[in-house]
């Protein structure tokens, strides 16, 4: 409503009571739930005029809600295996309450143009590690990857699947090799598996020290219908190397080895603490 | 909404008390208009809200929902910040200590829900006593003697067989997410302890904070 609608007086005829009862009453029809953008001017808001919560600020305006979990700040690592291929690649990363976060039986609805930000921290505490990998020639890279999935199906959180702008690691590049595009890494955190360097003209490889790494992942839905996320978990692999082949597509990739003389099973990382945190945001 | 004050009958007397009653507290009304006055379909759009400020020399940015500031250090003023220093013997592994520059107390004026990011690129120059050290950097929330539960953060000393620090990262980060109900300070900052190491330091480091009201 952009003004008061009020039936004017004609000036010379007689004034009744109803044309008088009816000047104050449009006032009160207007003002009963009638007034909106065009009674208010630009920037005619401030936070004064929001509601607010009692205990945060997920009162919605902005903020919808977050998640956040992490399991502590130990040091002793929880071994995770590498494997040949399979589908579906990875294992979700237990960790406790660290690596997985559940927004309860109505998840958490992710309107159209609300944003999604994810973010996580992982403490890598020790690797296994077999000499040899790093075929020095070739200079290899052998790494492991974690990455960001989502259920949108149920609270029952059987259907994670991996977020948008990510790969599950499941296309085929070589006979028996799987793959991740690099391009479609918008929520892959990589964990090298060891190094090599020069040292006194020797070529010489070995594993990290303890690393802490950390990762965010950011979405806008623009799909044009709601998302209701139920749960948010990360998954992990390994081990990957990055190529450039006609096996990839001549695109950059990461390639798991094939099963067989080439494998690279068996192989540890050890992860000592996560944290995991999301925040639902309007965009508009 | 708006309830006139008097109803008008044919045949009464037209008083101009009335009249001018009516017209005042319409006036009123308008003065203060209450939530009840405005439609309850959205019609609030980015536009109707208040722009926020950016101060650069402070880099913080105020807007309708809260702060977003941030700092970083090293690079360009040459601050560095330790978890130990050269010579002091520091070396217990049970004492959390405050690391220099990397604490704030923030007074929140309504119920706020806080992020906070932080980063560190750490040095630990070999000290050739006590085997090879390394100190470890937490979170801590509130309570300014003990760490978060978070991630911790390691930086290892430098090995000189190896020349460490120029093969493999030493960097140390992290983030949190916390509920902030009271108008009370809350603090957050980062504390440290370093284990057979005498000296841990930080060349550049740096921290960001938003905070949501809505």
């Amino acid at each position: 409503m952009a003004r008061i609608t009020n039936t004017p007086l004609v000036p010379g005829a007689a004034l009744t009571a109803a044309q008088l009862n009816g000047k104050f009453g449009d006032i009160e029809t207007a003002t009963t739930t009638g007034l909106d953008d065009e009674n208010v001017r630009q920037e005619g808001i401030d936070y004064l005029q929001f509601e607010v919560e009692t205990s945060s600020g997920k009162a919605g305006t902005i903020l919808r809600n977050t998640g956040f979990t992490n399991n502590g700040v130990g040091t002793t690592g929880t071994p995770y295996t590498s494997v040949d291929p399979a589908d579906p690649a990875g294992s979700a990363l237990p960790h406790g309450t660290g690596a997985v976060l559940s927004f309860g039986t109505g998840g958490q609805q992710l309107s159209v143009n609300d944003m999604l930000r994810v973010h996580w921290h992982t403490w890598v505490s020790d690797w296994t590690f077999t000499g040899g990998l790093f075929t020095g020639g070739t200079l290899d890279m052998p790494c492991w990857v974690i990455w960001l999935e989502w259920d949108i199906t149920s609270n029952a959180l059987a259907n994670y699947e991996a977020v948008p702008g990510q790969t599950a690691f499941t296309d085929t590049a070589g006979a028996g090799e799987q793959m991740g595009l690099c391009s479609e890494m918008a929520a892959t955190m990589v964990i090298p598996h060891g190094y090599h360097y020069l040292l006194a003209t020797v070529v010489t490889e070995r594993e990290h020290d303890d690393l802490q790494l950390r990762r965010s992942f950011n979405y806008v839905n623009e799909t044009g219908n709601a998302i209701t996320v139920y749960g948010l978990r990360l998954v992990i692999d390994g081990l990957y190397h990055p190529e450039y082949s006609a096996n990839t597509g001549l695109v950059n990739a990461l390639v798991k080895p094939a099963a067989g003389g080439g494998s690279w099973a068996g192989e540890e990382v050890d992860i000592a603490s996560i944290t995991l945190g999301a925040l639902f945001q309007r965009t508009r | 909404m708006f309830t006139p004050l008097h109803t008008f009958a044919d045949g009464d007397v037209l008083l101009a008390t009335d009249l001018q009653g009516e017209v005042d507290a319409a006036r009123q009304y308008i003065r203060r208009m209450p939530e009840e006055a405005f439609s309850t379909a959205a019609w609030v759009d980015t536009k109707h809200v208040m722009r926020g400020d950016y101060d650069p020399v402070s880099n913080v940015g105020e807007f309708v929902s809260g702060h977003v500031g941030g700092r970083v250090y090293g690079a360009t003023d040459g601050e560095v910040t330790y978890i130990t220093r050269d010579n002091t013997l520091r070396v217990g592994t049970s004492v959390w200590e405050h690391i220099p520059l990397t604490s704030l107390a923030l007074f929140v004026r309504r119920p706020t829900t806080l992020l906070f990011q932080w980063w560190a690129d750490g040095i630990s120059l070999t000290d050739g006593v006590l085997g090879l050290g390394y100190g470890d950097v937490v979170l801590y929330v509130g309570n300014k003697g003990l760490p978060s539960t978070n991630c911790r953060s390691r930086v290892h000393e430098e090995d000189p067989a190896f020349n460490y620090h120029q093969a493999t990262r030493q960097s140390a980060t992290g983030f949190h997410i916390a509920n902030v109900a009271s108008s009370a300070p809350y603090r957050i900052g980062l504390v440290g302890q370093a284990a057979n190491a005498t000296k841990v330091q930080f060349a550049s480091f740096g921290f960001s904070i938003e905070a949501f009201a809505f």
